[in-house]
């Protein structure tokens, strides 16, 4: 019996160990960054917690000689006009994929989701030419259009997948009182399909406020998002890390925020939509 | 009153886009990639020399380099994650109230950007003032003056925990989720037939959520495989090309030396490579359960 017990006390205190181990390794690399966003400039270069906050740094990357607050403008008008169009397209061809009988359904669902399996810099050599003999280079337009092809594929699939779940039911009844189809979708389906495209709007809101590539590429000035201007923190002497990691947590609290409010149905949606 | 054409009108925005955005580009792509183009000689695509450029790869020494870079790189990272994952699943599948606050905030690391990330470790990997490099030297003294991004082995090393850093999470809670839909039974059943934990995982557990592992092995085989913003950030494909995966070096290729035509090959062997492997193990999962 008190081997048994003995056991079940080790095996408690490992478990422990391995979990305090893996918050370690996920969330320090977080909290040092935090903490070296209110560092002053000395105490960036030294690994010493004890030190005299300060919020100079966010003072300074939104002065005027970074100019911090049109990047992020920026990427708000990226995020924002890339939803704007993602959302209605992506319903729209969800509840027809839900709800239809289309030829080649499952070909065509898995061709949507192969769009994404394709290194996306394959695409963006031929878009490089022809923003640049449009004058569309360095413009927030150019990002919006390459950003939708990486959305509206995810949208689809996170909206299919919880449509598929909705009862059809609702809408039968609703066709019989003689209402149109598309008055339908926006009555029924849309307030009852609603985590579903919480779900999406978020996931798509990550990929297009983190993207990083098509903005490195195709802007350089003017259109430059957030994770591109990350790198202009660099002063005489190399990086300028405490104002960088003032600039960085400002930079993710969003998705951060966001992300965490649709946790459960994001891994659940993502799981399911591998599965089937 | 249903209109035949209805679902075709509702699914038309969505693949006309699509279409324009994605298969447009990369049949141009394609084209691209059998034609002579530098960007800095010409805004005109050059003249049409047919696989020249795909046979150029293979007697290219940095093709070569990038190829052995990114089989490294993602053999490497999917092993470490999608193990790291499971143990972090099992110890995170409990239903304990701290384990579940633990699983609440776990995404976290997975919602930050892996530019960001990619800059934060080159910061904290520094060997002068880096907190990492502080640690290690204090538990692991022979260590302590290695400069990690400075050499080929550690840099590479460096990338591959950033990689598994950035997708731990996610990983984690696709396995938690799995895990824990397990039906209790089986392990009351295991209990009381006198199974250890190492059986109960390996007959029980293991075998249970192996629909999980080969969906997670997919997924993360092709984002291994098409990581770029922090390998950007963290080391920039250095020191010298020895962490220039594929996807670099054709960002590199287009992009700092406006090659078009030859970095649009180089784009359609990683494609290739990436569907090739994607429907090799998409045939696995449709099949189901060979896996012995």
């Amino acid at each position: 019996m008190n081997t048994v017990k003995r056991k079940k006390v080790i095996y408690s205190v490992f478990e422990l160990i391995g979990v305090l181990l893996v918050v370690t390794f996920l969330f320090f690399p977080i909290l040092w960054i935090l903490l070296t966003a209110f560092k002053s400039g000395e105490d960036v270069y030294s690994i010493s917690v004890i030190f005299e906050p300060t919020l100079d740094n966010f003072r300074r990357i939104f002065s005027s000689a970074y100019n911090f607050e049109n990047y992020y403008m920026n990427s708000l008008i990226v995020v924002f006009f890339t939803l704007i169009i993602t959302l209605p397209v992506s319903i729209l061809a969800a509840y027809s994929i839900s709800r239809f009988k289309i030829p080649g359904k499952t070909l065509l669902m898995f061709a949507i989701l192969a769009t994404q399996f394709i290194p996306l810099i394959v695409n963006v050599i031929p878009f490089f030419s022809a923003f640049r003999n449009w004058g569309l280079l360095d413009t927030t337009i150019a990002l919006i259009i390459v950003n939708l092809g990486h959305t509206i594929p995810y949208a689809i699939w996170l909206i299919k997948g919880f449509m598929d779940s909705i009862p059809k039911d609702m809408e039968e009844a609703g066709a019989i009182d003689g209402a149109s189809r598309l008055r339908i979708i926006w009555n029924i389906v849309l307030p009852m399909a609603k985590p579903g495209i919480i779900t999406a709007t978020v996931f798509c809101f990550v990929v297009v406020w983190n993207e990083f590539m098509f903005a490195l590429i195709l802007t350089s000035q003017e259109a430059v998002t957030l994770p591109v201007a990350l790198s202009y923190f660099v002063g005489e002497n190399g990086v300028i890390w405490n104002e960088m990691a003032a600039a960085g947590i400002i930079y993710v609290i969003p998705t951060i925020i966001f992300m965490l409010i649709v946790r459960k149905q994001f891994v659940k949606g993502m799981s399911a939509g591998a599965i089937k | 009153m249903e209109n035949r054409f209805f679902k075709y009108i509702l699914l038309a925005p969505a693949l006309l886009i699509m279409g324009a955005i994605t298969i447009f580009p990369l049949a141009r792509s394609l084209w691209i990639s059998l034609h002579e183009w530098n960007l800095t000689e010409s805004l005109e695509i050059g003249s049409f020399i047919g696989f020249d450029n795909y046979v150029r790869a293979f007697s290219d020494a940095n093709f070569w380099n990038s190829a052995w870079v990114t089989l490294i790189f993602t053999v490497a990272t999917v092993v470490a994650t999608i193990v790291c994952a499971i143990l972090v699943a099992l110890l995170l599948s409990k239903e304990k109230p701290y384990i579940s606050y633990l699983r609440a905030v776990l995404i976290i690391p997975f919602a930050l950007s892996p530019a960001l990330v990619g800059y934060s470790w080159r910061f904290m990997l520094n060997p002068d003032y880096g907190v990492f490099s502080a640690i290690i030297g204090f538990f692991i003294p022979p260590l302590a003056d290695v400069v990690w991004l400075g050499n080929a082995v550690t840099a590479m090393i460096a990338l591959i925990s950033v990689a598994v850093w950035i997708w731990l999470p996610f990983m984690s809670l696709m396995f938690i989720s799995g895990i824990m839909g397990l039906p209790k039974e089986v392990y009351e059943a295991a209990k009381m037939d006198g199974a250890n934990g190492f059986q109960t995982f390996f007959r029980i557990t293991l075998p249970m959520i192996q629909p999980i592992v080969l969906i997670a092995t997919i997924l993360m085989t092709m984002f291994a495989l098409k990581q770029f913003d922090p390998i950007v950030t963290l080391t920039s494909g250095g020191p010298g090309n020895s962490t220039e995966v594929l996807n670099f070096l054709v960002y590199n290729t287009s992009f700092r030396y406006f090659d078009m035509g030859y970095g649009a090959a180089l784009g359609y062997i990683l494609a290739i490579i990436t569907v090739a492997f994607v429907l090799v193990y998409m045939r696995k999962l449709v099949k189901g359960d060979d896996w012995n």
